[in-house]
């Protein structure tokens, strides 16, 4: 069984300016204590997946296919039921989570809010569940008492990270957990993330557009192009043989680290609106390899069998 | 002060006070006694880690801060008259989304630093040029544009246009990449690299990213708690860095350095270069 198994997901935003396209036939599976990154540049409805699954967000929302988390299927679940999922079953590490956290409580006491929500303890237990989780993150337990501001970003992302996972959920959803940290406290945080999921046997989506950064503690990685799920893999077979154009222009766009001056070129081009409908594929103003099929045909979506989005694949 | 150099700064200090009513004040060192030379056409990338002192560099070079202590001097150019004059400054803030005013299209964006430099309009002749030259074609369509129609990576190059007008002997790029997404922000460096090879502006780039800074730079000084601990050419630093901290920053960036020797190595490149695996 799967932790959690999206099929054919398909999410609308209707508003004034008219339909936004944000997520087409997303496919996607996350085994038991298995990482997996899901990659795309800004814009390509990485976060909106991330929403979908958690069930916020859902203002003018409009969704088709199904959810399942832990064989149940959570798409139509009543409000109250998700609240129980939230927090317990799923953790979410919020997009800048450094100021997610409420500045005006003490960080015990917003891990304590989240387990009296879900479960009765004494005031002993819960104690000493904060002061060890604050120490899997390497924070010494005496500052719970703290606000979050005397904190640093990196110790407050680490905080956030704690309070994600302090209920052991079976899946936890990191959305872009170490951009705007440094290189060096990135580093840590990526590697405190595996550390924690392994030991607990927690299931990790993380979501980032840094392909080279969160590549390092993925099992599987998809990649995400305007709504679609492009390619899939596993680690070494994104980074070591990359098929689909967008993947090896994504990859190939990595800064080196040459000692000589060598020219690196980025995709040339802008992202696809999703006000718009593709008739074909939404690669294609941006891909070399397009030619008329590729104008008139959806190439073949990502599912379990299909690993590459492209009607190029296979062919040579 | 040597042909080559541009800005001179020597010894500098910069100490916040913090004052409070009721408690003592407290002081933070922000820079200690830092000494640094800009050469002229180049490329010098300051790299550290948030709170190492690099924007408050930036800051007094640029003259929104004054220094504790110590001096920073900049160097004469010849004037087109035959006069001398000193260099002139722009800058290019972090976060693209935040630096462009919201209430102003980006012609009036663009024509605001020549208005307050010349006292007198620009032409739109002037502004269309320069948003051709920063790659924002064909420049009528985005002339009545306001910055909320337009992605990062162009808010980026109105950032860059706006710097451009006056014609700046240097410009401080602070974290200016950071905030973009990769393929992007690949673009816009070579853009600056561009930009330095045809108009012979000097840039300071600052960044924690220390692949970006070897992209692009000449020469490199990283930068830890308010002191540089290490100054040379992009060369210099990537393979004989001395530094503890420096080498903790190439072993974040994900590097091992592969010597030319090594097969890895990829075929395509010449043979002095060093490919650097994940």
């Amino acid at each position: 069984m799967y932790v959690l198994d999206i099929e054919e997901l398909t999410v609308d935003f209707i508003t004034k300016m008219g339909t936004h396209h944000v997520l087409k036939n997303v496919n996607l599976r996350i085994g038991r204590g298995e990482i997996v990154g899901l990659i795309g540049e800004s814009g390509s409805g990485k976060s909106t997946l991330a929403m979908s699954v958690l069930d916020i967000n859902t203002n003018k929302r409009c969704l088709s296919g199904q959810i399942c988390f832990m064989g149940e299927d959570i798409s139509n679940l009543s409000q109250k039921r998700m609240r129980e999922l939230r927090g317990r079953h799923i953790g979410f590490i919020p997009q800048s989570s450094m100021n997610a956290l409420n500045p005006l409580v003490r960080v015990r006491r917003q891990f304590i809010e989240t387990i009296i929500d879900h479960m009765d303890m004494s005031e002993k237990g819960m104690n000493a569940l904060v002061s060890n989780m604050l120490s899997l993150v390497s924070i010494d337990p005496e500052r719970m008492n703290s606000f979050p501001y005397e904190f640093s970003g990196g110790q407050r992302q680490r905080i956030m990270i704690a309070l994600a996972l302090l209920l052991s959920p079976e899946l936890v959803i990191a959305d872009e957990p170490t951009t705007a940290l440094d290189a060096v406290i990135q580093l840590q945080i990526i590697g405190l993330l595996k550390n924690t999921a392994r030991q607990k046997d927690t299931s990790l989506l993380v979501i980032s557009h840094d392909l080279h950064t969160i590549s390092r503690i993925c099992d599987r990685i998809y990649i995400m192009y305007a709504g679609r799920i492009v390619e899939t893999g596993t680690k070494e077979e994104i980074l070591m043989s990359p098929r689909h154009p967008y993947t090896q222009k994504l990859l190939s766009s990595r800064l080196p680290l040459m000692v000589e001056p060598v020219r690196v070129k980025g995709i040339p081009g802008r992202s696809p609106s999703t006000l718009k409908v593709y008739q074909g594929c939404e690669f294609l103003e941006r891909c070399e390899r397009g030619s008329e099929i590729c104008r008139e045909k959806k190439p073949p979506e990502c599912t379990v069998k299909v690993r590459v989005s492209c009607h190029f694949e296979g062919l040579k | 002060m040597s042909e080559n150099e541009l800005v001179r700064v020597v010894n500098v200090t910069r100490v916040f006070k913090n004052k409070r009513l009721f408690k003592g004040s407290s002081s933070v060192t922000a820079l200690d006694g830092v000494s640094l030379s800009v050469e002229k056409n180049k490329i010098l990338g300051i790299i550290g880690e948030s709170g190492s002192g690099k924007t408050t560099l930036a800051r007094l070079i640029l003259g929104l801060l004054k220094p504790t202590s110590g001096l920073i001097s900049f160097s004469d150019l010849k004037d087109e008259s035959g006069g001398v004059r000193k260099p002139a400054v722009q800058v290019i803030f972090q976060d693209p989304y935040d630096s462009l005013s919201h209430k102003l299209t980006i012609e009036e964006t663009v024509a605001e630093p020549y208005l307050i430099k010349h006292k007198s309009q620009c032409g739109a002749d002037t502004i269309c040029s320069v948003l051709e030259s920063v790659g924002l074609t064909p420049a009528d369509e985005y002339l009545h544009k306001y910055p909320h129609t337009l992605s990062g990576g162009q808010r980026q190059r109105v950032a860059i246009a706006r710097a451009i007008i006056t014609n700046p002997d240097l410009i401080i790029a602070d974290e200016f990449v950071s905030m973009l997404d990769a393929s992007i922000g690949v673009d816009i460096l070579n853009f600056i690299t561009e930009l330095n090879e045809k108009r012979g502006i000097t840039f300071i780039f600052i960044t924690h990213d220390i692949s970006a800074a070897a992209y692009v730079c000449h020469n490199i000084a990283v930068m830890n708690s308010g002191k540089i601990v290490e100054y040379g050419s992009r060369k210099q630093i990537m393979t004989k860095c001395q530094n503890i901290y420096t080498n903790s920053l190439l072993s974040a960036a994900g590097i091992n350095i592969v010597s030319p020797a090594n097969k890895k190595v990829n075929s395509g490149y010449q043979s002095d270069h060093y490919l650097v695996t994940i």
